[in-house]
Formats: C-alpha cells, sequence, structure tokens
C-alpha cells in the first residue's frame, strides 16, 4: 500500500472516529495544536453532510427540534459514507435510517415524512420533458384509444402512506405545525416539478391507483383496477384530462 | 522521475473580453438571469460550481443554459479528488463532461487536494503532503482527468489548516512540478495564499508568488476569509478559514497587486459562497480588481 494511501486512510479514520494518532505523528505539532487543526477540517466535512440534510429534511428537522436532529445526523454520518464527489444523494437513505431508529424517536410517521421530503429533493433535479402534445392526441382514431399507454412526467413521484404524511408536511411547512392532525388517516401523495417548481399534491386512493398503473397498464385495465380496489366504478375521462391539463402526464403511445 | 502523459486538447468555449468576473450561486441566480445584458458591461463573465449543474433537467441547469448565452462561463468543481490515492472517480468525471459539452466553458477547474479514500468520499478540499509520491499521485490523476475531458485543466492552490512533517518540497515547487509534468495550468487563488501563510510559519506569501513560473498562472481567485483561534496546549493561535463570506481583505489586495504584475493579463474572479450580500457587493469587488489589473 502507498505511502499515500495510508496516510488519506488514517486522516479519514481519525476524522470519523477521533482515535488514529498515526496522523497526529505525521503532524509537526504539539497533539492538542494536532487535534485542533484536524478538527477544522473535521467540523468542514460533518457540517457539510448536516448542512446537506438538514437542507432537504427540513420538515422532519421542525418535527425532531434542531438539537435531535444534529444527534440524528451525526449518527447517520457515521453509518452511512458519501458515495460520490457531489452530496445530491447524500440523504437517500436518511427515511430507511429513521426507520431503524422508530423506537428511539416515537414519531411512527417521521420516516415517511423523511420519504416524502426526499421525493421533493429528487423531484427538482429530474429531467424535463416535452410538453404533452394535445394536437396529437386529438388525432387519434377511436378504435387505437383501448391500445393508448401514457407516460408520467420524469419528475413524477407517487407515495402511499398509512399516516397522513401531506398533512403533516403541509402544516410544518406553512403553519410550523401547529394544527392537531389525527394519525388515523393513510394519505397517496405525488410530487412533481412539471412546470419547474416541485408541487406535492395529496390524491384520492382512486387518482394514485390511476397514476400508479398509467405507465403499465392500458386504460380499460386501470378502471378495472380501480375498482378492484375501490369498489367504485370511476371516471378515467376526467382523470386522464385533469393530469394532461396539469402536465403531469407528459408522453403517450399505441400499443399493438 | 515524473511519468507524463501526451495530450490532444479540445478548443475551449469563448473566452471573456473583460478580464474580471464573479462566481455565480443560487441565491444571485435569478438576478443574474433578469439582468444579464446590464451586467454584461460591468463583469466578463461567470464562473459556477460544476457539481450544482449535474442534473438532468430543472430550474438550476436551464438558468445557466440561458445565463450561457449573454457569458462566458468557467466551471469551477471541487469533487473530482485529484490527490486521492484511490485514482479517479470516472463517474464523476462523466458529469463533467456532459456539462462541459453542454455549457462549453473556457476554463475548466478543480483543487490541488484529495477528498475520497476506498470509494468514500468526504466530500471536502483535504491538505496533500508536499512529497513526490503526492506529486505523483495527483499528476496521474490530472493526467488522466484531461485525457478523459480531452482539455487543459486548472488546479487551484489549496488553503490549508495544517502542514506534514519532513515536505520535500514546498507548496509552489510542487504546483510547479504539477503543471509541468501534467501539462495542466493554475488557478492561483491568491486569498488562500494568504490564508496558508497565515496558518503555517514556513509559509512566506510574497516568496511563493515570485516562485510561481509565470507562464502556468491562467486564472485568479479573490475571496474574503474568517478568524478563528486554536489552542496549541500553551496559549490561543489565531487561524484563518477560508470561508469565502466577507470582502476580500487588504492584504489580500496587497498580493494581488503583485499578483496583477507578475502575472498580468489573467481573468481574475471575484468569490463569496456564505452569508451572501447584494449581488453589487460583488461588482463593486469586481471593480477594484479590474483597476489593479489595469494599472
Amino acid at each position: 500500500m502507498s505511502d499515500i494511501l495510508k496516510l488519506q486512510r488514517n486522516f479519514k479514520k481519525h476524522l470519523y472516529r477521533q482515535t488514529d494518532d498515526k496522523i497526529i505523528a505525521a503532524l509537526p505539532y504539539s497533539k492538542q495544536e494536532a487535534l485542533e487543526r484536524l478538527n477544522i477540517y473535521r467540523n468542514n466535512v460533518f457540517g457539510n453532510f448536516n448542512s446537506v440534510l438538514s437542507s432537504i429534511f427540513e420538515v422532519v428537522k421542525m418535527l425532531v427540534g434542531e438539537k435531535y436532529f444534529e444527534q440524528l445526523c451525526d449518527e447517520y454520518n457515521q453509518k452511512h459514507f458519501s458515495r460520490s464527489g457531489n452530496l445530491d444523494n447524500y440523504g437517500d437513505a436518511f427515511p430507511h435510517f429513521l426507520e431503524k431508529l422508530k423506537n428511539k424517536h416515537k414519531l411512527a410517521f417521521l420516516p415517511d415524512v423523511a420519504r416524502l421530503e426526499l421525493l421533493y429533493h429528487k423531484a427538482y433535479y429530474c429531467a424535463d420533458a416535452k410538453i404533452f402534445d394535445l394536437k396529437k392526441f386529438q388525432k387519434i382514431a377511436p378504435q387505437d384509444f383501448s391500445n393508448l399507454k401514457f407516460e408520467l412526467h420524469p419528475s413524477c413521484f407517487l407515495m402511499a402512506s398509512e399516516f397522513p404524511v401531506f398533512s403533516i408536511w403541509k402544516d410544518n411547512i406553512e403553519n410550523g405545525g401547529r394544527k392537531k392532525i389525527s394519525l388515523n388517516k393513510a394519505e397517496f401523495v405525488l410530487v412533481e416539478r412539471a412546470h419547474g417548481k416541485v408541487e406535492i399534491h395529496n390524491l384520492s386512493k382512486e387518482e394514485f391507483i390511476f397514476l400508479a398503473n398509467l405507465g403499465r397498464k392500458k386504460l380499460y385495465n386501470i378502471y378495472k383496477e380501480i375498482l378492484r380496489q375501490t369498489k367504485k366504478t370511476c371516471d378515467i375521462g376526467a382523470l386522464l384530462n385533469k393530469f394532461i391539463s396539469l402536465g403531469i402526464i407528459s408522453n403517450f403511445k399505441i400499443e399493438a | 522521475m515524473l511519468r507524463k502523459t501526451a495530450k490532444t486538447f479540445s478548443k475551449n468555449g469563448p473566452a471573456p473580453t473583460k478580464k474580471v468576473g464573479v462566481g455565480l450561486r443560487g441565491v444571485h441566480m435569478a438576478h443574474v438571469r433578469e439582468n444579464a445584458e446590464k451586467l454584461a458591461k460591468k463583469i466578463g463573465w461567470l464562473e459556477v460550481h460544476s457539481e450544482n449543474y449535474y442534473a438532468q433537467g430543472g430550474p438550476s441547469i436551464n438558468n445557466l443554459i440561458e445565463i450561457r448565452k449573454t457569458f462566458p462561463i468557467s466551471l469551477h468543481s471541487v469533487g473530482n479528488a485529484l490527490g486521492s490515492a484511490a485514482g479517479v472517480d470516472l463517474e464523476h468525471l462523466r458529469k463533467l463532461k456532459n456539462l462541459i459539452e453542454i455549457i462549453d466553458p473556457f476554463l475548466v477547474s478543480d483543487h490541488i487536494s484529495w477528498g475520497m479514500v476506498d470509494k468514500k468520499h468526504l466530500n471536502d478540499l483535504l491538505p496533500l503532503p508536499y512529497t513526490k509520491a503526492a506529486l505523483q499521485v495527483i499528476t496521474d490523476n490530472v493526467s488522466q482527468m484531461q485525457d478523459f475531458l480531452k482539455r487543459e485543466i486548472l488546479v487551484e492552490n489549496p488553503s490549508t489548516y495544517l502542514a506534514f512533517k519532513n515536505p520535500e518540497m514546498d507548496e509552489a515547487e510542487f504546483i510547479n512540478k504539477l503543471c509541468k509534468a501534467s501539462g495542466c495550468k493554475l488557478l492561483l487563488d491568491v486569498n488562500n495564499i494568504y490564508v496558508s501563510s497565515e496558518n503555517n510559519s514556513e509559509f512566506d506569501a510574497k516568496e511563493y508568488l515570485h516562485k510561481l513560473d509565470k507562464k502556468i498562472v491562467k486564472e485568479m481567485h479573490l475571496a474574503g476569509h474568517s478568524k478563528n483561534e486554536i489552542f496549541d496546549g500553551k496559549k490561543n493561535k489565531k487561524i484563518l478559514i477560508d470561508t469565502h463570506n466577507d470582502l476580500v481583505c487588504r492584504e489580500v489586495w496587497e498580493l494581488f497587486k503583485i499578483a496583477a504584475k507578475n502575472f498580468s493579463g489573467t481573468a481574475t474572479l471575484i468569490e463569496w459562497d456564505q452569508d451572501f450580500p447584494e449581488f453589487d457587493v460583488l461588482l463593486d469587488e469586481a471593480k477594484k480588481a479590474e483597476k489593479i489589473l489595469n494599472s
């Protein structure tokens, strides 16, 4: 192993564990001074990580408080390394990390709030798409209608939660979490950036099933799926119209 | 002896007609986009952190593409970890290459630092020892980056908070050798020279400027820093931190006067990365830099 690799491993080990004396021995200072100088780098490294997590998981931070959030970040940083030279994906494992800590924070809905915030972050960085070609769509022959398949805008993410995750998120963002929200309600959420700004929508179960199946199934099969799951009939045309006009559906194709 | 690599470099994007530019950050993006024509009369170019634009789409990259229509752009990376013994992260470089194709920058740069070990990134600009072994590592990585991008890159001198025992050369010599062996050029950060010279007793800022090979400097940075203290076991010591959150200080302007003479006509940038002021404050700093460059 090269000397440089050894030195860099020791440096990293010290930043993470604060215990490696080999890096201190490589520096021309008293132990105290070496520790203080190394600490500047440690503060930079973990300060960056924490500030990324803090900017993505704003509502999680509001729910648990700044101090506990910092503790959560410190624990996360020790378990999850950055795998890239940019930090866009650094928070990807944070919801799962919170899931594993359920007994500690006692907020059963916290991982789902984190999941929603992560989707918000992801939607911001997704690819753009062309505007739905309405003229081409209006020219489709009636016999081809049953073979239509649709595509969602690349920034669309769907999420189903057993908790009122959208209501919790919205109340914290808009009112600082003052509202009393009953936790006995499942919510379905769509996150998208079809018009440049990331938006979160609270969906009905019917809308959720519709969008979740849109890329995979033909319209009649989606209708049957909604009927099976909700025990109610629905107006597929109205759903299609709504999500085309919102820019959520960005493309279509005719499949044989 | 250092290994060298043969290169064929592609043409860079159009160079600015005005020599002074400003670092563009998200907080000023809307202002710059809305006032691009007016601002182009005051500053010649903009520099962005490449890593902020690796997204596949969205407002950030779309705004940059729009701004590029008015301004020459320099892409300044912070994440290629060029001094890392583990080598270069090709996935990260691919993203940079893609951005270069979109933006057609006139300069592409990163830092003389390391930040990755065992495929784990620390996402910071960590210090290298000035040894032959470290020089070989960074020369190989810079060469690989230039070969991959098919263009010359610039490397920025670091601001350091510590030195290593038993250096085999000083920082200026290290940089001269790196540029000679890899064919890269130097992004001379004048504030970094000042910060490092205040933080490390063996480091003389003026001597450093005179030791650098005149032909290697292709861009200069100016920025502010903050003051802190560390305890050495007996007493408190002043330490400067490269925070880019303040005006350029008097001492750095003095060093810049020397640098402007030594490396005349070099594109110069005002950087500001935290506690952002109004964009006009950056323009005022740019005006000061321009006056010195033209004197």
